[in-house]
């Protein structure tokens, strides 16, 4: 894969971890934010290719920072994967109206996050 | 009409209302604060008493009026047939006095003696008949001829005649040949009332001269002679002349008895007092003329002769009592009789009875109190038992049931309680059970989980690559947070229940927050976050639920992780309290604080301080529960002091306690001689590492 890189934006260390080894494993380059204020500047200074977006976070959750990203004029396209919670069809809907790219629930296979990150990142853009 | 009631009455009561209310309060607030003007227990027994006392009061306020009305109809009534009978009786003793002149003068040769022999006959009689106190011959020319007088007890014959021919009281007889009764007058200062009566030696009429309406004639003034003699032989006649005292009226007004301090009083046609009682007064010539009842009786003169008035009024007595006055006319004569009683005797029987009446009522008010307050007790102290009841199940205590003696509705509805506090007391236990259930059945395939883990990564069936042995390592600790999670619900459940034991070990303080923040010295490392352990070394060893607490701290550190910025410092600190009582523990960061509103509710179930952007969140929210159960279980208290966009510090206060149950753990022997034996290090910073 060409070096696409991916922030993983989430407050579980032990799911941040997983993503980046997973992710890395898979030819990507990949940071880690913790919290939400952290992840957007790192989307500034990182200036990945795709975010992988949790919803529930301290500070400021995956919905502000998804709506922080998409009111920046630069980061308006940035595809960005939220991670919903599996029952929650409110979460569905809110993610598709505040204009994620798409979603994928917790706990979700690995497969399954692999192939979503592929799909996003080949997409037109 | 209604609103034209109310609109008068409401002022009326509530002028009343707070004028009354505010004396009642002072008194009630004596009796303690269940009495209250609104309280129900005061009302009812209001109601009882006056449902009992008004229709009394109401009762005997209308027999009150009823009777006295009566009573003084009555009385009146009374002293009216007392007048009456004064009134008869002195009217006989003129017609007697009459008679008995009559019956000198006919005497045989009465007329014809000689006047020594009259003047002896005179004496006889005078001598019987004490009022007589003079009696005279007139002859046909008007002039005394023989004239007896009394003078004290002596009778004397008297020599200073009189030439009566122009006067009323021989012309009467003299002339017209018809008794005369002469108005009454003072003959000198000493004396008393007297008055002429004289009469024919020849008299015109036949009739019955005692009747009263043959006295009409006499009495009649008439200047015209309107009592015409009767025709026939006209003869100048003697005519016997007789000065009457009253003295036999006095007596009949001394008789008079009228109630036990009424007394009759006699007055002349012009209120001349004539007879009384007090003699005193009528050798006085007292005129009453200007006393009212004797006004009403002179002006009511010209009414109808021979009835009495009927009417009655109080008036002023002479002691300023008031007195019930009836006046009576006495036919023919023309005397008024009056005849008074004291109001207050008149109403006697009616002051008794209100006397009476008021003691009963206060009797049956007495009476009223005692039965309405233990009837008012009986409806209310159920009332209070479940109103008792209620409140224990509302805040919690869902075993306790009403249990009370009650009638009908307080009843049913105790039963109601208690089936719903039954209910609450089943769901909540049922939770309890499915908790227990779920907790236990999650650790059981975790177990599973873990154990595989660990074997893998311990190569036992196998050599692990590195990348390998990461990703175990990985799934190995999330599993462990995990179990970490159950354990803490499983553990609040049993805290809740107060089923768990704390299980005591000494250790230090130091070691313990060392512990910490080695474990989570990678998410320190990777916030790239400060954090410091402010710890002295001197700080005694702690007996206290290590496992526990070591959580609780976990907690916090995790916690002021997540709701710091990076860059941000967080601090671990402990302290003696100043008498050495407890142990103060903190951790401090300087994040964004938290808002005073949610200083206390983060401790709560699912409490969160969730702000309407939702800037903070904490989690599953049960974290802070789990320390502020476990503190608690300790016998300590957990805080939190924080100022938005400066930080926030939790406070854990943990008491020193004495007793230590020895666990299998600990291999420490508790004692003085644990303190001071501190690790090395004071301080230790860890600083997160930039990637």
């Amino acid at each position: 894969m060409s070096n696409k890189k991916i922030l993983v934006v989430d407050d579980e260390h032990n799911i941040a971890d997983l993503l980046m080894v997973v992710l890395t494993g898979a030819g990507y380059t990949v940071r880690a934010a913790y919290n939400g204020v952290e992840g957007l500047r790192e989307v500034q200074s990182f200036q990945p290719n795709l975010v992988i977006l949790d919803v529930n976070m301290p500070q400021l959750d995956g919905w502000g920072v998804l709506s922080s990203i998409r009111a920046t004029e630069a980061t308006r396209k940035l595809p960005v994967l939220m991670c919903t919670q599996r029952d929650l069809i409110s979460d569905v809907e809110r993610a598709e109206m505040l204009g994620a790219s798409g979603y994928i629930a917790k706990p979700f296979e690995i497969d399954r996050v692999l192939h979503k990150v592929q799909q996003m990142l080949s997409a037109p853009a | 009409m209604s609103d034209w009631i109310r609109r008068r009455t409401i002022p009326l009561t509530e002028g009343l209302r707070q004028r009354v209310a505010p004396l009642f309060q002072k008194w009630a607030g004596r009796y303690g604060p269940s009495l209250s003007v609104k309280s129900l227990r005061v009302r009812l027994m209001a109601l009882v008493i006056l449902s009992g006392i008004i229709p009394m009061i109401l009762t005997a306020g209308v027999l009150t009026i009823i009777s006295r009305r009566s009573l003084l109809n009555i009385s009146v009534e009374q002293q009216q047939e007392v007048a009456r009978r004064i009134g008869d009786r002195i009217v006989g003793h003129v017609g007697n006095v009459k008679t008995l002149l009559l019956t000198i003068v006919r005497q045989r040769d009465f007329i014809a003696a000689a006047p020594a022999a009259q003047g002896a006959i005179l004496v006889d009689f005078m001598k019987g008949y004490p009022y007589l106190m003079e009696c005279s011959v007139l002859g046909s020319d008007g002039m005394e001829i023989v004239k007896i007088v009394r003078r004290g007890t002596k009778l004397f014959r008297a020599t200073n005649y009189v030439n009566r021919s122009r006067r009323e009281e021989f012309r009467s007889p003299g002339l017209r040949r018809m008794s005369y009764v002469g108005p009454v007058f003072f003959a000198s200062r000493d004396q008393g009332p007297q008055m002429f009566i004289s009469v024919p030696s020849n008299p015109s009429f036949v009739g019955d001269e005692s009747n009263p309406e043959e006295f009409l004639g006499n009495m009649k003034q008439s200047s015209a002679g309107s009592a015409r003699p009767p025709r026939g032989k006209q003869s100048r006649g003697a005519v016997l002349l007789a000065r009457v005292s009253l003295e036999k009226v006095w007596e009949l007004v001394d008789d008079a008895s009228v109630g036990e301090k009424g007394f009759a009083a006699v007055v002349d046609p012009k209120g001349n007092l004539l007879a009384h009682p007090v003699r005193d007064r009528v050798f006085a010539h007292e005129k009453w003329a200007d006393r009212t009842v004797v006004k009403e009786f002179l002006e009511g003169q010209s009414e109808e002769l021979g009835l009495p008035t009927g009417k009655f009024h109080t008036h002023e007595g002479d002691e300023g009592e008031r007195m019930v006055m009836i006046h009576h006319r006495i036919p023919g004569l023309g005397w008024g009789i009056i005849v008074a009683r004291p109001l207050k005797e008149a109403l006697g029987p009616v002051r008794k009875m209100r006397n009476r009446s008021v003691l009963i009522a206060l009797m049956v008010g007495g009476l009223i109190w005692f039965f309405g307050a233990s009837l008012v007790r009986h409806i209310l102290e159920p009332l209070r038992q479940l109103q008792d009841g209620v409140q224990k199940i509302g805040t919690g205590d869902l075993k306790h049931r009403i249990v009370a003696n009650m009638s009908d509705e307080l009843q049913t509805l105790a039963d109601e309680f208690n089936k719903m506090a039954e209910s609450l007391e089943s769901l909540s236990m049922s939770q309890r059970d499915l908790t227990h259930m779920i907790v236990h059945d999650l650790k059981s395939p975790l177990s599973g989980v873990l154990g595989c883990i660990d074997y893998v990564s311990s190569e036992a069936i196998g050599a692990v690559t590195p990348e390998q042995k990461k990703m175990l390592s990985l799934a190995s600790k999330s599993g462990k947070d995990l179990l970490r999670l159950i354990q803490n619900l499983l553990d609040m459940a049993k805290m809740e229940e107060g089923r768990l034991e704390v299980r005591r070990e000494a250790f230090s303080i130091l070691e313990l927050a060392a512990e910490c923040v080695d474990d989570l010295e990678a998410n320190i490392r990777r916030e790239k976050k400060m954090v410091s352990v402010e710890i002295p070394r001197s700080l005694p060893t702690i007996r206290a639920d290590r496992d526990l607490i070591y959580r609780v701290m976990t907690n916090l550190l995790q916690n002021a992780l997540k709701h710091t910025p990076t860059g941000a410092e967080i601090s671990l600190r402990a302290r003696m309290e100043p008498d050495s009582s407890a142990v103060i523990l903190s951790v401090w960061d300087n994040g964004e604080g938290i808002s005073k509103e949610y200083l206390e509710k983060i401790f709560e179930k699912f409490g969160q301080a969730e702000g309407k952007k939702q800037k903070l969140r904490v989690g599953t929210g049960l974290g802070l529960t789990f320390c502020k159960l476990a503190v608690e279980a300790h016998g300590g208290k957990i805080w939190v002091e924080s100022t938005v966009g400066k930080g926030s510090e939790f406070f854990v206060r943990l008491p020193m306690d004495a007793p230590v149950e020895l666990s299998p753990a600990a291999g420490l022997n508790p004692g003085p001689e644990a303190r001071g034996a501190a690790k090395p290090g004071t301080v230790s910073k860890t600083e997160g590492a930039y990637t």
